[in-house]
């Protein structure tokens, strides 16, 4: 087998754990009972995935400054979503919506 | 591990300098001809981002340290939370923690908010003088001894010397 069909394989894995991440968050936002939980399995189930993803793509990519590239998009999705799931939280919590028990 | 350095304007323009252009570096994929107008707006940005904000005192150890510490806490907050969502029984026991901040209010306080969004079990919601109110997805395995690990290497990241210890407790409520 040579190296490239080995980076083929480790990156198809990597995509596809990835993608198995993104459902498990889909499966999360649709079973958990209210909104705080919900934010949990959106947040962190799918920077995970793309974070699989985006590691999967960069196993491909052509260009340390493509991988730079990649990188720069899970850092920005990364922060985004953090500050965003903090944000519904808390608009959430002052609204006077209690947690599920 | 105080690195103090001998001037620190000029290490924050340097290290901006350096951050800028590898941006410029990375968002161009490399291209050679790009740098005549890349070098015009590094220079603008370094000095937009020297108005917009101070410089940060922060650590290389500190964050050496904290990145590999992050990686792995986010895989396993990923896949706590997937393994969860998808179990037939959906095993989790929400509800609301409270945490005494030590951390002073600024930059340090909010880095703390937005990581601990993304730690295996917890989630930020919100900030009242200096407590605050996480909620964790299963109250059983959350502990404030993870916020507490957490706060640790946040202060060190910004080079914060944390009171000693005394109020490291948590209540919940």
């Amino acid at each position: 087998m040579s190296i490239l069909e080995v980076v083929d394989i480790v990156s198809a894995g990597l995509l596809i754990l990835g993608g198995v991440f993104f459902l498990a968050g889909t499966v999360g936002l649709l079973r958990f009972p209210d909104v705080y939980t919900r934010l949990h399995a959106l947040t962190k189930a799918d920077n995970l995935g793309l974070g699989l993803i985006v590691a999967g793509l960069a196993a491909q990519a052509e260009s340390f400054a493509a991988v730079g590239k990649l990188a720069l998009i899970w850092l920005l999705v990364l922060v985004a979503s953090a500050f965003a799931c903090h944000l519904v939280a808390r608009a959430a919590l002052r609204r006077g919506i209690g947690p599920w028990t | 591990m105080r690195l103090q350095g001998p001037l620190p304007i000029a290490r924050t323009v340097a290290l901006r300098l350096a951050l800028f252009s590898l941006l410029w570096w990375v968002l161009t994929e490399g291209q050679p001809g790009s740098w005549s107008l890349g070098a015009l707006f590094v220079a603008l940005a370094t000095a937009l981002s020297l108005a917009l904000s101070r410089p940060v005192p922060w650590s290389a150890v500190g964050f050496i340290r904290f990145v590999p510490f992050f990686l792995w806490w986010s895989l396993r907050g990923g896949v706590d939370v997937a393994w969860r969502a998808c179990a037939p029984s959906l095993p989790i026991a929400p509800g609301m923690l409270t945490y005494r901040l030590r951390l002073p209010p600024g930059r340090a306080r909010v880095f703390m908010t937005a990581v601990i969004s993304l730690l295996p079990g917890t989630l930020s919601a919100e900030i009242v003088r200096n407590s605050l109110f996480v909620h964790a997805l299963d109250q059983r395995t959350s502990s404030e001894a993870d916020l507490a690990a957490l706060e640790m290497k946040v202060a060190a990241l910004f080079r914060i010397g944390l009171s000693t210890q005394p109020s490291t407790r948590a209540e919940t409520s």
